[in-house]
């Protein structure tokens, strides 16, 4: 025991105030990521939205319970109404007299706004600034320490490990239940479980995530953690445990890029991870497998293999006519399939370079190698001919 | 003389009238109060008759999305600008909550993604870009020089700080999205209701979304500055909300949004001036929801009336069945 306590302390000593810093921030985004991917399987990211701007109520409030900002107690408190502000918006839907949409969008900016008159008339010498809730503070995440078993580490990198934890004996225990009632909500209803209870007990650790998230990396960056990574992982995987696994990778790669960007210019490390992770997020939806620049990508590349399809056909049907001197001298191929001499040129030295075609010198015409015919055949069965 | 004489009468009964239902007068007649309180009033009408349309259309969070998404726009237009120039840091802002706006739906037409996760990524990805270029600016040794205290306020809003020219610029942007509303109220109404019938009838859907966009983001970027990047979602869907609650009909609806609008941003701002510390933003929004919670209750479609019908629906029916 005491040997492990002196190689956490010694890797904890390795570690600079900058690697503590990214440590804690790649823990988060692990945590929020491992959460996020059912929230996006269950259309509720905008509920991630709701909660980090509502829970600021639930600071407060707790705060004027507990009279102290430090206390755990404030967490829990703060969790609690987050589930709450989920609950609301729930029953203000189940309501029907506005759509979920509209629930979401009435419930938290009312909670946020009397975060804000609350704070501003009640709590005005109080260490709760309203920037510091949007963007949090990454920088004093190694300034805050607490000791745990004799070893010193950051008060956030802490909480976060716990988090994480708790996140992950969530997901691994109950997969088979989220993954159904994601998928299909009537048939886990059907097979015996209750996925409401499981949707609440969800909300409750995106909540708690959330709460312990907001005092490092503040209210926007949360959003971006538990939605951004788990969106590009959904485009680029079918399956759920590679889509958590790709959230994760993509959530570490976004952290680590947008902490370094913000050093380098000396800029807010929670703004520039967001950005990143947008970005990634973009660059995914760009490049993914049904993405734009991909179906631009195919088309190019199917129309070039076409064409050189065509060229084979051209040069397979008339090799054992008669009119074979005629049909497959360069001048002739050119002109019947209206292409210019250049062109002409460069795809029959491709299909040279690939084996399928050769030069007959003595009659100075195209012919099909031994390779090219099977080429042949098999076009002629792809396309029906 | 005398007209004096009537006016003094008169005022003075007016104050005293006013201070009778417990209003303060002093407030009421400060110059200060009449600003703010006319801004808001403007803004929140025309907020809440643009924002009816976007309920209706079953898109109140883009709203939202672009409220956050506007904020890099105005610290951009003030690194170019130099200035807290109210007219440069607005054309800042549409410019850029246009640009998440398409982005938006881009990403919708090109992926299998959830428009609420879109909207929650483009949300964090822009305001973060806000946040960026706002600690960029922070000690920069060219823009640092500048005074930027007043960049803040377009985060939370800071309603006491408006100038009349902010009214004026309410008013330019004001003016012409009601007009457009009253000019194209019946291709308005159609598109809501009934997109494909709109377009089978050679309505431009396009042009409609278009124009729609653009009033929604100019009211958008005017209400920056009085309520904030985060807050200004509610102006637009609140009172669309609370007006669905009283009526089916279209034109009646705008009606009751606009009067919510103006009445809720009246009392906000009336609250805020007479309690100090209170921002005018907040206070208006949590008027206006409550007026939203009152209406979803006592409305003739809303949860009181439900459970009378269903009261009187059980004992009708219990009284047949013993008959």
């Amino acid at each position: 025991m005491i040997y492990q306590n002196l190689l956490l302390t010694k890797m904890l000593d390795f570690l600079n105030y900058n690697q503590q810093m990214l440590l804690t921030l790649i823990v988060t985004g692990i945590a929020c990521s491992l959460l996020g991917c059912f929230l996006v399987l269950n259309k509720l990211s905008m509920l991630t939205d709701a909660l980090s701007h509502s829970i600021l109520l639930g600071i407060v409030l707790a705060y004027f319970v507990t009279k102290n900002l430090n206390s755990p107690f404030l967490l829990i408190g703060a969790s609690v109404f987050g589930v709450f502000t989920v609950y609301a918006i729930g029953l203000l839907s189940k309501t029907r007299l506005v759509k979920n949409d509209d629930a979401v969008g009435i419930i938290f900016p009312l909670f946020f706004s009397l975060a804000v008159i609350l704070i501003s008339t009640f709590a005005r010498n109080v260490h709760l600034d309203t920037d510091i809730v949007l963007m949090g503070q990454v920088i004093m995440i190694p300034l805050n320490t607490m000791t745990v078993f004799g070893v010193e580490l950051p008060k956030a990198l802490f909480y976060m490990l716990i988090i994480l934890l708790i996140n992950l004996i969530f997901v691994v225990v109950f997969i088979k239940e989220l993954k159904i009632s994601s998928f299909d909500p009537e048939f886990a209803t059907l097979a015996g479980f209750s996925s409401g209870l499981l949707f609440y007990g969800l909300m409750t650790l995106t909540s708690f995530t959330a709460v312990a998230a907001f005092d490092a990396v503040g209210a926007i960056l949360v959003i971006a953690l538990f939605v951004g990574p788990a969106a590009s992982a959904y485009m680029l995987t079918k399956s759920l445990k590679k889509m958590l696994l790709v959230s994760i990778i993509f959530s570490i790669l976004n952290s680590i890029s947008g902490f370094y960007l913000a050093i380098a210019f000396n800029v807010s490390i929670s703004g520039m991870i967001a950005v990143t992770t947008g970005f990634t997020t973009f660059m995914t939806v760009l490049l993914n497998r049904q993405g734009i620049i991909t179906a631009i990508y195919l088309r190019h590349k199917n129309r070039k293999e076409f064409r050189l399809d065509l060229l084979i056909m051209h040069l397979g049907n008339h090799e054992d006519q008669e009119d074979a001197e005629f049909e497959l001298g360069f001048a002739t191929i050119k002109d019947h399939l209206y292409w210019d001499q250049e062109t002409t040129e460069r795809r029959l030295n491709r299909l040279i370079d690939q084996g399928f075609v050769h030069r007959n010198h003595e009659r100075k015409i195209y012919c099909l190698t031994e390779k090219g015919r099977l080429r042949y055949d098999m076009i002629k069965v792809d396309y029906g001919v | 003389m005398l007209s004096i004489f009537l006016n003094k009468i008169f005022s003075l009964n007016f104050a005293n009238l006013l201070n009778a239902i417990g209003l303060d007068f002093e407030i009421l007649s400060s110059y200060t109060f009449i600003v703010v309180c006319l801004g808001t009033m403007i803004l929140a009408t025309v907020a809440g008759m643009v924002g009816t349309i976007t309920v209706l259309k079953g898109q109140s969070l883009i709203g939202d999305a672009i409220g956050h998404s506007s904020y890099p726009g105005i610290i951009l237009a003030f690194m170019i600008s130099m200035s807290l120039d109210s007219v440069s840091l607005m054309i800042g802002a549409i410019i850029s909550g246009t640009l998440a706006f398409i982005i938006i739906q881009f990403i919708d037409k090109n992926s299998k993604l959830n428009l609420d996760a879109i909207l929650a990524t483009i949300l964090s990805a822009f305001f973060g870009l806000g946040m960026v270029l706002k600690s960029f600016i922070q000690g920069h040794p060219v823009y640092g020089k500048v005074p930027q205290g007043g960049l803040s306020n377009y985060i939370f809003g800071q309603a006491a700080f408006i100038r009349t020219i902010d009214v004026h610029l309410i008013l330019i942007v004001a003016i012409p999205s009601l007009l457009i509303l009253f000019l194209f109220y019946k291709e308005f109404k159609i598109f809501v209701f009934d997109e494909v019938y709109a377009q089978s009838i050679g309505l431009n859907s396009t042009l409609m979304y278009v124009l729609l966009v653009l009033i929604t983001m100019s009211v958008i970027a005017t209400g920056l500055k009085l309520v904030g990047a985060i807050l200004i979602s509610s102006f637009l869907i609140v009172p669309g909300i609370t007006a669905l609650q009283w009526s089916n009909r279209f034109s009646y609806v705008l009606i009751i949004a606009a009067i919510v609008g103006s009445f809720s941003a009246f009392v906000g701002t009336y609250i805020s001036s007479v309690y100090a510390g209170m921002s005018t933003g907040p206070c208006i929004i949590v008027v206006m929801s409550g007026l939203a919670f009152i209406s979803m209750f006592i409305s003739p479609k809303g949860l009181l009336a439900n459970w009378l019908r269903r009261r009187k629906y059980l004992n009708d029916l219990s009284k047949s069945l013993i008959d």
